[in-house]
């Protein structure tokens, strides 16, 4: 992974895109985590990590504003692309219209980093876990959206898939970008920032 | 939010008239089953007409209801929805009216097909096109408090058919006033009822 992604950040300065406070969340089981600052600026990557049912998830959830936390705030300073679990994706209708339904107007000369143009007309159903995580990334790619939150993205990808999608996202660090992403491969992001839940702290 | 992001755009990809055709087949089979059961008696099926037609209607909207909010749930789509800015209680009252845009016009046409057996004419007709409002908005209803329960359709009678039983009372007995008056009830009370009960699932 390129040092490139991860940058300094001071958190309080203009360019900060996503801010939370003394988050905290409790499931009835005793806190999943407490008191957790994030603080996402321009050109910063956030790799967040953690074992099983530490509330990776559950905090991505709660910064993309799908979960209220039972404590904190969070100050969104930009437009959220969001690819969690699900791939978000209509399984009767094809690639091509999944696609138009989330950017009607997409650029045809838009790049395909992620392989899908031969996908285009196979209805989503059709497509195996990778292919379907493939587009749903495709799908982010074509939003352009400042900030993505993303749950486990390279889950499913082939290799070739894995290597293209990292340089898609060292390009839109480097473009101004920020980005946290929960995964639990060890050298996937590598060189980003570490948010480590488990004791609910930042490494 | 997406260019075009609309909700028109919305209202049209909830559209899935395939889900009517077992409703309507449903529908028919209960109508021609009572007329079997009642006999060629025209006086008799005259006077249980009306009301077998909304027993009818009623037990057909319980079908869709399983898949009527899960299928977008789990696929990941009212998540990133809402991520793009729209609340759940919008996207149930868009989810709300492309189902009754499906459903509504199935039942009417499933009615006309049922003049011939039960003797029913354009006042019963127009009492159950407003009452096929009321009974997709319960439908939504049932369909937000089972998301994400396993095993829910199980159930789903349970909670549709007692809450179902002001508007079969005054949409079988004619009262045209009563029925329009329970379906703006049921319509302004439904999308906040199934955003407070995904809530609700969710936290």
């Amino acid at each position: 992974m390129a040092s490139s992604m991860a940058r300094p950040r001071d958190g309080t300065g203009p360019d900060t895109l996503l801010r939370a406070r003394g988050l905290s969340l409790d499931r009835g089981r005793g806190p999943l985590f407490a008191n957790i600052d994030v603080d996402l600026t321009a050109g910063t990557a956030i790799r967040l990590i953690g074992a099983n049912g530490t509330g990776k998830t559950s905090l991505l959830r709660i910064l993309a504003g799908l979960l209220p936390p039972n404590a904190g705030s969070v100050e969104r300073h930009a437009p959220i692309g969001w690819v969690g679990h699900e791939n978000a994706l209509d399984p009767t209708r094809s690639v091509a219209a999944n696609l138009a339904f989330w950017r009607p107007a997409r650029d045809r000369h838009r790049p395909d980093p992620l392989g899908i143009e031969p996908l285009m007309t196979v209805p989503v159903r059709s497509l195996s876990q990778g292919q379907k995580r493939r587009v749903a990334l495709t799908r982010l790619l074509n939003a352009d959206k400042r900030v993505w939150l993303l749950d486990e993205p390279v889950v499913g990808l082939d290799d070739a898939s894995r290597d293209a999608f990292r340089t898609c996202l060292t390009t839109h660090i480097g473009n101004g970008g920020a980005a946290i992403v929960a995964t639990h491969g060890e050298t996937w992001m590598a060189g980003a920032e570490t948010l480590s839940l488990g004791g609910g702290q930042i490494a | 939010m997406s260019p075009g992001m609309t909700p028109v755009r919305l209202f049209r990809y909830q559209l899935r008239p395939s889900r009517m055709a077992v409703p309507i087949i449903f529908f028919l089979i209960i109508v021609s089953l009572t007329t079997f059961a009642a006999g060629p008696d025209a006086e008799l099926l005259a006077k249980i007409g009306p009301g077998s037609l909304w027993v009818a209607a009623l037990l057909s909207s319980l079908l869709p209801v399983e898949t009527l909010i899960a299928a977008d749930r789990d696929t990941g789509m009212i998540d990133s929805l809402r991520v793009e800015g729209f609340s759940i209680e919008f996207l149930m009252a868009i989810t709300l009216a492309s189902h009754w845009a499906t459903f509504g016009p199935a039942m009417i046409g499933a009615a006309l097909l049922s003049i011939p057996l039960l003797g029913i004419g354009s006042p019963e007709l127009l009492t159950l096109a407003i009452g096929t409002v009321a009974l997709a908005a319960l439908a939504l209803i049932a369909a937000a408090l089972l998301a994400g329960v396993r095993g829910g359709a199980m159930i789903v009678g349970l909670i549709v058919l007692p809450l179902a039983v002001p508007i079969l009372i005054f949409g079988s007995g004619g009262d045209i006033r009563l029925t329009a008056a329970l379906a703006l009830f049921y319509v302004a009370a439904a999308p906040w009822v199934a955003a407070l009960a995904l809530r609700t699932a969710e936290s």
